[in-house]
């Protein structure tokens, strides 16, 4: 019992802190662009003022509309569970990886549906990128995954965590490229084609509204702080102390956000051609590093 | 007597196939497929008899009592026929499938009513059945030849029902043609078997002693036995590279026969890879890497060309394709994993065994629910055309409902049926640290390319504005409902509750896999099934994922909301309804064109193996029968031989 109210206290521990990341890195990116931008709460303000609008729904839409936000918010819940965050505490069992790669697939292909199922073609070209993003980085996460699971010959979240104490190169290099695929997931700003705004007006939020759409928001800050965990799991220090556990987890996730937003702040968008070229490069270097990993053994 | 009703779902299978050829019209139709049904449900309870009772049921059947061997080298009068958990759970595969597409075709075969001769069909649909039951229970090899034969013959008929359509004649000829070039190795391995080893002995168990043996003693032979079945049975289960029959023969069919095509009858080849893997031969580390290897392949292949399609019932003939793939790479992984001996692969490779058979009954499942609404589709909008049809959700919802179910289902999201047996796939490749783990990646990228081309097929038949305009649609009839909800609680059911595939695979284990029964080394729990390795997480992951959706869906649902209609936004100006429209042609163009030298290694590859050797193999056969033809010629070839043979017999 007791292990069910730590996990959950994470969870609601990420809950509160998700939007608040996402404000500091407004905060920076607007210092950067020399603006003086907006509290460091607004992120959670906006987010109160979305669930108290009224919705606005198409005259086409289906049933898949209405609930897959609510799917997707609860697909990133669970995966917030999976991952020891504050505490080294997490929902584990052997294959735990291959879970946490479908629940973050499985988030892009409602958001897919959901958003076709609008009616709205722009949300349909939107949601067509976000399924040719979302295949290939399947692939990109499960090598990286499958390269961490052969480092440390173990299949359980928990048991490969940290990665890095035998500074092997295919472990330095795998943790990069881990740190890119992220990247890429995150939808931050050479890759956030999905959801264009001035090429496809917003793609597949644009029939979203009120509630749906701040549940949306909110699923897409849990899912960049999902993705933070993993990093800061990867090169966080087995022999912290427990209790300077969440400060010394807090400090790198903020250290890792102030640095995506950084690199944020210096690129245009891309096309999804040049997105998926990109990518696709990333595979013959990730076989290459797995067969290293797999030598290695 | 309890042997006996072995005999009675054949008795009635013919009987509906003899007395529905006589009708015409719709009785036709209405006599077959009420005998099926009723012989479909007495397999079914056969089956799980025999899985759930350890009881194996056996009978020798004389064909002429008074005799007891005709002067033949082989005794042709006697059939054996025996149902051991094998064929059982192959069995009741064809059962449940052949229960549901036989409701199904009541209503659906009306819609050839004075176009085609429903008797045919009702003579065709019986017997097809009958035969695939027959090659499911055979036990002797002579008979189980003579019913593999027949049955292509009379699925043949039926892929070739809209016979005015020159497509679907076309299609049931490559078929036909490539099945019986499969058959050939076939039959010439098992006249090898007859002559060579077991002294024209035709049962199964006595050719069994002979085989196992030879594995030890004449290594040359038993491998190129086991080339030669595996190639033969290759191609009905529509391995790469043999895999070209399928995508044009599956979509010509009547729905619900595609259905038994896709969810049964390729079954039959997995059924006899089970046989000659695991119970002829025993597993090795070289047959398996082969296995799995031409698994991944066709995954990968089968997959990534279901993305392009834009016929609906092509699309998902492909993944047909695609997800023989899975069932074989877990059939290869289970035999390299075995071979590799030790207590960490025992785990691996029984869940690798379990993957294999539960994936075969889950995409029975789930495959025939797709063909089935793709069916209903058809039967009320007439078009397989993907680009033009859309918005069916809102006059069809019990058959979008089922088709969501079934999609999710094969694109392996829990909590359905598809994400078990996919997770077994993966959790007994991946952590293998072998080159299997690869092949386990690619496994898992494939599952987001199915899923991201059910995404087309879902939205582009249900939730997209069509391209036309589609009026007084309505839901399709009662008995056709039935057997979509019937197979899309199927789905659920098998999803939620792994325990009951994986308690009536656990005897097939005891009889084939050398490592005894796989529930020893698995923990079941509701919606997922964990091999029991390390530690094992005391609760099932599943069932909070589960509450969390339903808690969060619900009380988003629950709160006060108000929620106002509008028309599609489109910039302010206002479009024609249908113009505004992304076709699925359109659909992961970038992805398409991102992974184009795959595409067009497959056009290059096309083009040497078929078309060039076609061209040459035509020219050579037409150059030979001119040689032929002429006298002269003959007569000289006829000289020359003699003259050599003379040469040979005097040097």
């Amino acid at each position: 019992m007791e292990y069910i109210a730590i996990v959950l206290a994470n969870i609601v521990a990420i809950l509160i802190i998700a939007p608040i990341i996402d404000g500091i890195e407004r905060k920076i990116k607007a210092k950067l662009q020399c603006r003086k931008g907006p509290p460091i709460l607004q992120t959670w303000y906006d987010l109160v003022k979305l669930f108290r609008r009224p919705s606005i729904v198409t005259e086409e839409y289906s049933l898949a509309y209405v609930i897959s936000p609510y799917i997707i918010f609860a697909n990133m819940t669970l995966a917030l569970a999976l991952v020891p965050s504050f505490t080294r505490i997490s929902l584990s069992f052997f294959g735990d990886i291959i879970v946490l790669v479908y629940l973050i697939a499985s988030s892009s292909i409602f958001l897919a549906i959901g958003s076709i199922s609008s009616g709205n073609v722009f949300a349909t070209i939107g949601a067509n990128r976000e399924i040719s993003l979302a295949t290939l980085s399947k692939l990109l996460m499960a090598l990286v995954l499958a390269t961490f699971a052969t480092l440390k010959r173990a299949l359980t979240l928990g048991s490969i965590f940290p990665i890095i104490p035998p500074y092997t190169l295919s472990a330095i290099i795998s943790i990069i490229l881990f740190a890119i695929i992220a990247y890429i997931d995150c939808y931050k700003l050479p890759f956030d084609i999905p959801e264009a705004e001035p090429e496809i007006i917003d793609g597949i939020l644009v029939e979203y509204s009120g509630k749906s759409l701040g549940v949306l928001k909110y699923s897409t800050y849990l899912k960049r702080i999902l993705l933070f965990t993993i990093i800061v799991d990867l090169i966080l220090p087995r022999n912290i102390p427990t209790l300077l556990l969440p400060i010394s987890y807090f400090t790198f996730l903020l250290a890792l956000s102030i640095t995506y937003v950084c690199v944020e702040t210096y690129f245009g968008r891309l096309r999804i051609d040049q997105a998926l070229k990109f990518m696709k490069t990333m595979v013959p270097i990730l076989l290459v590093v797995w067969f290293i990993a797999y030598l290695h053994y | 007597m309890a042997e006996y009703a072995i005999l009675a779902p054949i008795v009635l299978f013919v009987l509906g196939a003899v007395i529905s050829s006589v009708f015409k019209d719709k009785l036709g139709n209405y006599i077959s497929s009420f005998f099926s049904l009723i012989s479909s449900l007495i397999i079914c309870y056969l089956s799980l008899s025999v899985l759930f009772y350890n009881k194996v049921l056996e009978l020798q059947l004389r064909l002429i009592p008074e005799i007891t061997k005709l002067p033949l080298p082989i005794n042709l009068n006697v059939i054996y026929i025996k149902i051991d958990f094998l064929s059982a759970f192959f069995a009741l595969i064809l059962g449940i499938v052949g229960f549901a597409s036989s409701i199904y075709g009541i209503s659906y075969i009306n819609r050839y009513l004075h176009k085609q001769h429903l008797g045919f069909y009702g003579l065709n649909y019986a017997s097809f059945l009958c035969l695939m039951y027959l090659v499911f229970i055979i036990h002797d090899i002579f008979w189980f030849i003579v019913f593999w034969e027949l049955m292509t013959v009379t699925s043949q008929f039926l892929v070739s029902y809209e016979k005015e359509k020159i497509v679907a004649r076309k299609a049931a000829y490559k078929y036909f043609c490539m099945t019986k070039a499969g058959s050939e190795v076939i039959i010439v391995s098992a006249l090898i078997i007859l002559i060579i080893l077991s002294g024209m002995q035709t049962s199964f168990d006595t050719v069994k002693n002979y085989t196992e043996k030879l594995i030890v003693e004449n290594t040359i032979l038993a491998n190129v036995l086991l080339a030669m079945l595996f190639i033969g049975f290759s191609v009905k289960a529509s391995l790469v590279p043999f895999h070209t029959w399928l995508p044009d023969a599956h979509p010509e069919a009547p729905s619900n026969v595609s259905a038994l095509l896709s969810g049964v009858m390729i079954k039959t080849a997995v059924y006899m890879f089970f046989r000659v893997f695991y119970f002829f031969f025993k597993p090795t580390i070289y047959w398996g890497y082969i296995v799995a290897t031409v698994g991944t392949i066709t995954l990968f292949v089968g997959t990534m060309y279901a993305i392009l399609q834009t016929d609906s019932k092509r699309l998902l003939a492909f993944h047909s394709i695609g997800q023989m793939g899975y069932i074989v790479l877990a059939l290869g992984a289970s035999m390299v994993l075995y071979s590799m001996g030790g207590e960490s692969y025992a785990i691996l490779a029984s869940a690798a065994f379990a993957a294999s058979l539960y994936h075969a009954l889950n995409h029975a499942m789930f495959k025939s629910l797709l063909f089935l609404t793709a069916g209903s589709v058809i039967y009320r909008t007439g078009s397989r055309n993907l680009n033009v049809l859309g918005g069916l959700a809102k006059f069809m919802p019990v058959t979008a409902i089922s088709a969501l179910i079934a999609s999710l289902s094969i694109s392996g999201i829990p909590p359905f049926n598809g994400f078990v047996s996919k997770w077994l796939i993966y959790s007994s490749t991946i952590p293998s640290f072998t080159p299997l783990t690869i092949y386990g990646v690619v496994a898992l990228f494939i599952s987001a390319v199915t899923a991201a081309s059910f995404v087309k097929y879902f939205t582009t038949l249900f939730t997209k504005p069509s391209a036309l305009e589609f009026k007084d649609i309505k839901e399709v009839p009662t008995v056709m409902l039935f057997s979509q909800v019937f197979l899309a609680v199927i789905c659920t059911i098998l999803g939620i509750y792994p325990v009951l595939p994986l308690t009536i695979i656990s005897p097939i284990s005891k009889l084939l896999f050398p490592l005894g029964d796989i529930l020893s080394y698995v923990k079941i729990l509701p919606g997922i099934a964990l091999l029991k390795v390390g530690f094992v997480s005391i609760n099932s992951p599943l069932i909070i994922a589960v509450s969390l959706t339903l808690i969060s869906s619900v009380t988003a649902a629950l709160l006060p909301h108000r929620v106002k209609k509008f028309s599609v936004w489109s910039c302010g100006v206002s479009f024609r309804k249908y113009l505004m429209n992304m076709p699925a042609d359109s659909y992961f163009k970038p992805f398409e064109e991102s992974f184009g030298e795959i595409y067009s290694t497959g056009k290059f590859l096309h083009k040497v193996l078929v078309e060039d050797f076609i061209r040459n193999y035509l020219f050579s056969s037409r150059v030979l029968a001119k040689i032929t033809e002429n006298f002269a010629a003959m007569l000289t070839l006829f000289v020359l031989i003699i003259i050599l043979m003379l040469l040979l017999h005097l040097g």
